[in-house]
C-alpha cells in the first residue's frame, strides 16, 4: 500500500514538474483554434450564446416556459454537455496525437488526456460565466454567491473530463472503433439526460423519469445548474450522485493507466 | 553517480494489422476464439551491459538489429517483458529530433516547449532563449510559423535546442551535425562540447568515423543481441570485416 501511495505521488510529482510543457501545448491548442479567424476568441462566446437562442425559440414554445428561465438553463446544460463530449470524443485522440513526444521521452502518460480537458475547459468556463452573467442581467441573483458555490462543481467537473479522456484515449489507442461507438453513444445520451428539458415538464413518462432520476450525469448538470439558477447550494443527494460517478471514473482511469500506461507506445 | 545497469533484459514488440485492434478482430477473438493475427517481434534478447559514468559509447549493426529499440528501452519509453532495467541519472533522450514541433507556433515558441519537455522552467529558458537563436542562425525566421521552414531549417532548429540542455545520461539516435557546409562545422564543435557534458552518452549510428571521434567504447547489436562490447577500435574492425564479407557473399 505504502509503495502505491509513493509511485502514486511520483507520478503527481513527474506530471507537476512538467507542467509548462502541458500549459504550453494547451495554449498553442488555443492560439491554433482562433488564430486565423475572424472573431478569435470571441467565439468561445457566440457559439453557446447562438445555440441557446436557436433552442429557445424551437423549445421554450414547445415546453410551454417563459424564454427568461429557460434561456439559462439550457446555456448551462449546453454547457456541461459540451464540455464533456469534447473531452470523451477528443479525449479518444489524446494519446495518438501526442505519438512524437511519447515516443522522445519518458513522460507521464496523464498528461496528453489534460491538455485536453484544459482546451474543453476554457470554453466551458468562458459560456460559464456568460451563464452567471445572463442570470444576473435577467434575475439579478448575488454573483459572489453562485460563484462561490459554482466551485466545488467546477472542480468536480474537471476531474471527471480527465478521469474519462484517460479511458477514452486509453480505449480508442486499442479500440480503434471506440470514438465512433462513442460518438453515437453520446448522441442518445444527450437526449436522456435533462439538457433541453426539465424533468418536470414531462408528466406521465414515468419510465423516462426513472431514468433520468438515476442517471448521473442528471445530478452532474444540477449541480452546475443550482447555484446558478435559485441561487443555492446544489443538495447533497446530487454531489453524493456526482462524486460517486466521480470515483468510478478514477478507479477506472487509474487501473487503465496501471494495466496499459507502459505500452501505450505500441499501439500509439 | 550516473550508471546504465541492464541485466537479461529482453523485450517483445507486439505487431498488429494496422497496429490497432478493431472491434471486429476482438469479436473474433473472444467470442469465436479465431486468433486475429497478432505476433510479437522480440526486438531485445536477453541484453546485459553495465555502462559507468564517464562512458561514450557508440551502438551499431544493421537496420532492425534493435539499436533505437535498445536506447528507448534504457530511456523509460519501451517496458521490459522480462530482466531487469537501471538507470540512475537524469535521462536526456534525443530521437527523431524533427519530430515533435508544432507546425503552426513560431520558432521562438517551438524552442519553449522542446525546452519545457526537457523538464526545464520558463526561467532557464528565458535565460538561454537568445543564444539557442543565435546558434541557429535563423534570424527573423524564428517570428514565423514552424510550416514556413524548409527540413534543414527545422534540423537546424531542433538541433539547437537540443544540444543547449545540460544532460546526465545523453541517449542519441543518428543524431549528429545537419545542415549546410557551415552550420556543419559549427555543429560538430558544438556537438563536441554538448557530449563532454554529460556524465554518460550513449548514441547509435551508421556514420562510423563520427562514433570513432567520439566513443571509446562499442556495442554491436545483431538481432536483438549482442554479437560484440569492446573497445571503439576493435569492434568497428570485426564490424567492417563482417560487412565486408556479407556484401561479398
Amino acid at each position: 500500500m505504502r509503495r502505491n501511495l509513493e509511485l502514486f505521488w511520483s507520478y503527481v510529482c513527474g506530471i507537476w514538474r512538467l507542467r509548462f510543457f502541458w500549459l504550453s501545448l494547451v495554449r498553442n491548442d488555443l492560439n491554433n483554434r482562433y488564430s486565423r479567424s475572424f472573431l478569435g476568441i470571441g467565439w468561445s462566446l457566440v457559439r453557446p450564446l447562438a445555440m441557446t437562442a436557436v433552442f429557445c425559440v424551437v423549445f421554450a414554445h414547445l415546453f410551454q416556459v417563459n424564454w427568461r428561465e429557460y434561456a439559462p438553463f439550457v446555456l448551462l446544460g449546453l454547457t456541461v454537455w459540451q464540455f464533456l463530449t469534447e473531452t470523451i470524443l477528443n479525449g479518444c485522440d489524446a494519446f495518438t496525437r501526442a505519438a512524437p513526444y511519447i515516443r522522445q521521452q519518458c513522460v507521464p502518460m496523464a498528461i496528453f488526456p489534460l491538455r485536453t480537458v484544459l482546451g474543453a475547459g476554457f470554453h466551458a468556463i468562458i459560456a460559464l460565466g456568460l451563464a452567471v452573467v445572463l442570470v444576473w442581467w435577467l434575475k439579478g441573483v448575488d454573483v459572489a454567491v453562485v460563484v462561490c458555490s459554482l466551485v466545488p462543481a467546477v472542480v468536480l467537473l474537471f476531474f471527471l473530463g480527465w478521469f474519462l479522456a484517460i479511458v477514452c484515449g486509453v480505449l480508442h489507442t486499442h479500440f480503434y472503433d471506440t470514438r465512433h461507438i462513442l460518438e453515437i453513444g453520446m448522441q442518445i445520451l444527450f437526449y436522456l439526460t435533462p439538457i433541453l428539458y426539465h424533468p418536470d415538464s414531462l408528466p406521465g413518462q414515468r419510465h423516462l423519469l426513472s431514468w433520468l432520476e438515476w442517471n448521473p450525469l442528471t445530478a452532474v448538470l444540477e449541480i452546475v445548474r443550482r447555484p446558478v439558477l435559485v441561487g443555492e447550494w446544489p443538495l447533497w443527494a446530487h454531489y453524493q450522485m456526482s462524486l460517486a460517478l466521480l470515483g468510478l471514473a478514477a478507479v477506472s482511469a487509474i487501473w487503465s493507466l496501471k494495466r496499459r500506461e507502459r505500452t501505450l507506445v505500441f499501439w500509439i | 553517480m550516473a550508471c546504465i545497469e541492464l541485466d537479461n533484459v529482453v523485450l517483445d514488440y507486439p505487431v498488429r494489422p494496422h497496429r490497432r485492434l478493431t472491434l471486429k478482430d476482438f469479436v473474433l477473438q473472444r467470442v469465436f476464439g479465431r486468433e486475429p493475427g497478432p505476433s510479437v517481434v522480440r526486438a531485445l534478447n536477453g541484453i546485459s551491459l553495465r555502462i559507468e559514468e564517464g562512458e561514450r559509447v557508440g551502438v551499431i549493426g544493421r537496420n532492425g538489429a534493435g539499436k533505437s529499440t535498445l536506447l528507448r528501452t534504457i530511456a523509460g519509453i519501451y517496458p521490459v517483458a522480462r530482466g531487469s532495467r537501471r538507470v540512475d541519472g537524469r535521462v536526456c533522450s534525443l530521437f527523431d529530433i524533427a519530430v515533435g514541433f508544432e507546425p503552426e507556433a513560431t520558432g521562438w515558441q517551438n524552442i519553449h516547449y522542446r525546452a519545457y519537455l526537457q523538464g526545464e522552467s520558463p526561467k532557464i529558458v528565458q535565460a538561454k532563449l537568445r543564444a539557442i537563436g543565435d546558434f541557429s542562425e535563423l534570424g527573423e525566421f524564428l517570428e514565423l510559423p514552424l510550416r514556413c521552414y524548409s527540413t534543414g531549417m527545422t534540423l537546424r532548429l531542433a538541433f539547437s535546442v537540443a544540444t543547449s540542455t545540460e544532460p546526465e545520461i545523453l541517449l542519441l539516435d543518428e543524431f549528429f551535425s545537419t545542415g549546410d557546409l557551415g552550420f556543419q562545422k559549427k555543429g560538430e564543435l558544438r556537438m563536441r562540447d554538448f557530449l563532454d557534458r554529460a556524465r554518460i552518452v550513449l548514441m547509435v549510428g551508421h556514420n562510423l568515423t563520427f562514433l570513432e571521434k567520439f566513443c571509446d567504447r562499442v556495442l554491436w547489436l545483431h538481432q536483438g543481441w549482442i554479437r560484440a562490447d569492446g573497445p571503439t577500435a576493435q569492434v568497428l574492425s570485426e564490424y567492417r570485416h563482417a560487412m565486408t564479407a556479407a556484401v561479398a557473399a
